[in-house]
């Protein structure tokens, strides 16, 4: 085969062996790491359109996940609408709130602008913890809300099993990989990276860095906010510590530093290394060191930031690259 | 009217102010330069009629239209082209990427102007082919400082602001960064350079200015300031 073709072929057979993956895994524990793998490897690739290519660190993006489930959870509690249809409304919210939050924040330069987000994450998971009621809509403060297990299917997002929210998932992360990689080589992710990197030089050139980092902030709210009725309808039961918890902000941080941040990839990488540390950190330590996997999160961060600080995607990318080169018929000379 | 008229302004960075009553006038062709010493305000200047920064009073007009007001891209599509001080390279794209860039305004976009005008700033910075598909963080200094007029010049600029090319080069490079703003202003550009290398800028220059603390302190043709007593003390030491 040439090494066109197998490019091409490379990443459809990742996504094969994805596709027949639950057919090898019975547990249904394990099923339920698999979902959260691919749910944080999700949500860190839309965090990566602001904090990847934008070159920021936005540390609340808990707060649009908050946003999204809460919102597709009430209008289904309350209305019966669909949570398809509410996950549209959350996603739709949380970009108008990204958008507002964007606008001053977007001024703070490096650590600042970590803060100021953090700030209005905490802000706001206080703020839900301690509302009931505004007005019709019951948000039921510090003890969440549970969505009972009736009635399944798929108009429901709910289902028995986990495979349909494994899938679900899967598709989710493969339109958001597709649209990140479309980005990456449209204007916008180059104005994206200029104005993150030297924003003086790109406003010289004439390049608004304010709406192209506004822009990349409504689709990353907008994005992140639709895992939130995913998460919503996988555990069937949210409260702000769950889903607006700066340790989650925190965790999607960590895992794009490390897979990489800015390239499409890392974020991936970085769920598919740190969520099985975290899991299995749980399972075996989880009554004797609890937290022990932020320790090691830490310390791999470390690790990683040393000797690769462009995270583990620069490496790996160049092994892919390297088999590649092996397999195909067309090598270059080497 | 001129082709750039600033009239009469004052820039503060909060309660510091750092440019006082300030005017200066560029015809169209011509090549000025603005030298003084560190902290007379002339990168401040730069950034003030580029739209980085606001001026609190006066006002500064391009080719008769008002633009103290207006956003830096608007700026920008005017043909107003700033090269900041110290590169500003984006340092993870290719050269040739840092070049295209540099086209991103309304006038110079458009794959055919693209390619025309690269092929126009490779036949003027040669060494920048060579390199087009190198990592700018790989350039030498010299080199970086290429892109950066060369990104500048993508943008089809009708007057280049250059803020102190010659930063941080070797002597022999930086004739050569020299000789390039001189091509480039024999090729029709009017060309605005910010320079502490008094001797080297105002020899290719048509007129001159020298801040001093924010303020003009002598103004006229750049061989009449090249032989001013005062310049030659101060600035070059004789």
């Amino acid at each position: 085969m040439t090494r066109k073709t197998l490019e091409r072929c490379a990443p459809l057979a990742l996504l094969a062996l994805a596709l027949a993956l639950p057919l090898a895994v019975q547990s249904a524990t394990y099923m339920h790491i698999l979902i959260v793998l691919l749910f944080y490897a999700y949500l860190t690739t839309s965090w990566n359109l602001v904090g990847g290519f934008a070159g920021v660190l936005p540390l609340g993006h808990s707060a649009f996940l908050g946003i999204g489930a809460y919102t597709s959870t009430i209008l289904s509690l309350q209305y019966g609408i669909s949570p398809w249809l509410g996950m549209i409304v959350g996603g739709v919210l949380a970009m108008i709130v990204g958008v507002l939050i964007g606008l001053p924040t977007f001024k703070m330069r490096g650590a600042y602008f970590a803060l100021a987000t953090i700030a209005f994450a905490e802000g706001f998971r206080v703020m839900v913890e301690n509302i009931d009621k505004i007005g019709p809509f019951a948000l039921n403060g510090p003890r969440g809300l549970q969505i009972p297990p009736l009635g399944f299917g798929l108009g429901k997002m709910l289902f028995a099993d986990k495979e349909p929210y494994y899938y679900i998932i899967l598709v989710m992360l493969v339109v958001v990989l597709m649209l990140t990689a479309f980005i990456s080589r449209s204007k916008l992710g180059y104005y994206l990276n200029a104005g993150g990197e030297e924003p003086e030089a790109a406003m010289a050139l004439g390049i608004n860095v304010a709406r192209a980092k506004l822009i990349a902030m409504a689709m990353s709210s907008f994005l992140t906010a639709l895992a939130g009725t995913f998460y919503a309808q996988l555990n069937l039961y949210i409260h702000p510590k769950s889903v607006i918890s700066l340790d989650l902000s925190f965790e999607i941080a960590f895992i794009a530093l490390i897979g990489g941040r800015g390239s499409i990839a890392g974020p991936v990488l970085g769920a598919m290394l740190l969520r099985p540390v975290s899991d299995f950190s749980r399972i075996y330590f989880g009554d004797t060191l609890p937290g022990l996997h932020l320790i090691i999160f830490g310390v791999i961060l470390i690790l990683v930031m040393t000797f690769q600080p462009r995270g583990l995607q620069e490496p790996l990318t160049r092994l892919y690259h390297w088999v590649i080169d092996r397999l195909s018929s067309d090598r270059r000379t080497a | 009217m001129s082709f750039l008229d600033v009239r009469n302004i004052d820039v503060s960075y909060g309660d510091v102010q750092v440019i006082f009553d300030l005017s200066l006038k560029i015809e169209e062709g011509e090549v000025v330069s603005i030298i003084g010493g560190n902290g007379s305000g002339k990168s401040t200047l730069l950034r003030t009629i580029s739209g980085l920064m606001q001026a609190e009073s006066g006002e500064i007009s391009f080719i008769g239209k008002p633009i103290h007001k207006m956003p830096p891209e608007d700026i920008v599509e005017a043909g107003l082209i700033h090269v900041p001080e110290g590169r500003r390279l984006f340092s993870l794209m290719t050269v040739l990427d840092n070049l295209i860039i540099g086209a991103h305004n309304s006038r110079a976009r458009g794959k055919a102007k693209v390619a025309e005008t690269l092929a126009k700033v490779y036949e003027l910075l040669p060494r920048l082919q060579e390199r087009q598909n190198q990592m700018a963080l790989t350039l030498s200094g010299g080199e970086q400082q290429m892109v950066a007029i060369g990104r500048g010049l993508m943008a089809q600029p009708k007057l280049l602001m250059l803020d102190e090319p010659s930063l941080g080069l070797a002597p022999i490079l930086i004739k050569s960064i020299f000789e390039t703003v001189r091509k480039i202003a024999n090729q029709g550009t009017t060309v605005l350079l910010v320079e502490q290398d008094v001797k080297h800028s105002l020899s290719l220059s048509d007129r001159g200015y020298v801040l001093e603390h924010g303020r003009i302190a002598l103004e006229g043709p750049a061989s009449q300031l090249l032989n001013d007593p005062h310049i030659k003390t101060a600035y070059l030491g004789i």
